[in-house]
């Protein structure tokens, strides 16, 4: 084993810097990857979409009675319009995803550019 | 050696937080920060200001035709954006609605099953007409108040741009008149001390009154949720009604099974 006294001891960076340089490259990677994730609509989601389509309606009555076959339909109604409930939000933020672009137009000046 | 170390530290992390600022100025695509910062070198003396007015003013026009073309395409997208999740909406109705018509028919083979008497299999048949039209008029319904809804959401869009374009040409205009006199007082005193001024008066006054006016912005989300509601409650409305089909159905069907209706 090596003891370096203060004097002996090399320039340039040590370990613990380069480390944390490339941490914060990451983090900046990281985050601009998922800035541009953001950009297109997301196959796997559209998956997961459709497979929780495919569920089978469970009803608590009997199949094969009115009972049970009104149950049923109802249901259907009902996560039939649940689709159209849970869009609406994504739909209001798409409404609005053009208005940083419309604020930037207003940025074609600097007050001090002259 | 201490002060060395302390140093290298202080270096390494003002580099990563240099880079950070500079990552997210350019990540969050803000145009003007970033053309902010740079046009602060041009130059800034009444003296300089005429002889650098061309320059300059020439930017301004070409950066706001691009930010006027970043604006369509962020239009553009918004368009495709819309129309993706709408026909991932229409998939799934119509995913949910082919799950349901498997459901119903085992139903309806387990039903048929329990029909007896040639009476008690045609009261069956004419339940399963009757419960297949409900069906139909409900989707039909919905299907309608679906369509509303889209209309409404496409029509407010496209009002919100016609309204964005027309504050758009506003700003334009002043611009372009803040430049035309701007030139013309440089024409006549090309040292003019008050033509700086009165040029920056006037653009910022011009960008101002454009972004006041983005306040109405986000108005659009409250008219989209107001549409919803106008949907949802077509929606409970062609529910009641297919609720009361369904129910004088079962009513028909048990009448038609009497003391064997318990089965059914």
């Amino acid at each position: 084993m090596k003891i370096y006294l203060g004097d002996n001891r090399q320039s340039g960076f040590a370990i613990i810097e380069t480390v944390l340089v490339i941490a914060v490259i990451a983090v900046v990677a990281s985050l601009a990857y998922v800035y541009l994730s953001q950009q297109k609509p997301s196959d796997s989601t559209a998956n997961q979409t459709n497979n929780s389509t495919s569920t089978p309606i469970k009803t608590t009555a009997p199949a094969g009675t009115t009972a049970g076959i009104t149950e049923l339909i109802i249901k259907a109604a009902e996560s039939e319009a649940g689709i159209d409930s849970s869009a609406d939000s994504e739909i209001q933020t798409e409404a609005t995803s053009a208005n940083s672009a419309i604020t930037n137009v207003g940025g074609a000046y600097d007050a001090s550019s002259l | 050696m201490m002060r060395l170390a302390f140093n290298r530290t202080v270096i390494t992390i003002s580099a990563s937080v240099a880079m950070v600022f500079i990552s997210v100025m350019i990540i969050s695509g803000n145009s003007y920060a970033v053309t902010g910062v740079l046009d602060r070198s041009a130059a800034k003396t009444s003296n300089q200001f005429c002889a650098n007015l061309a320059t300059e003013t020439a930017k301004v026009t070409e950066k706001m035709t691009s930010l006027s073309e970043k604006l369509s395409q962020a239009w553009t997208t918004q368009d495709t954006q819309v129309a993706s999740k709408l026909k991932q909406i229409d998939t799934d109705v119509t995913a949910r609605r082919e799950q349901a018509e498997t459901n119903l028919n085992s139903n309806f083979a387990k039903l048929e099953a329990k029909a007896i008497t040639d009476a008690q299999k045609q009261a069956v048949q004419d339940y399963e007409t009757a419960i297949k039209t409900a069906v139909s008029i409900r989707r039909a319904a919905y299907d309608t108040a679906r369509q509303t809804f889209r209309d409404a959401v496409k029509e407010q869009v496209a009002l919100r741009r016609s309204i964005v374009l027309g504050q758009q040409d506003t700003f334009k205009s002043s611009v372009d008149s803040a430049i035309i006199a701007a030139k013309a007082t440089c024409l006549d005193d090309g040292t003019s001390s008050t033509a700086r001024t009165t040029y920056q008066t006037a653009m910022k006054a011009a960008r101002d009154a454009f972004q006041n006016s983005r306040t109405e912005d986000n108005s659009i989300k409250n008219r989209v949720q107001e549409f919803a509601t106008t949907r949802n409650s077509t929606f409970e409305s062609a529910n009641q009604a297919f609720k009361a089909s369904l129910e004088s159905a079962k009513l028909t069907l048990q009448q038609a099974f009497g003391e064997d209706k318990a089965s059914i």
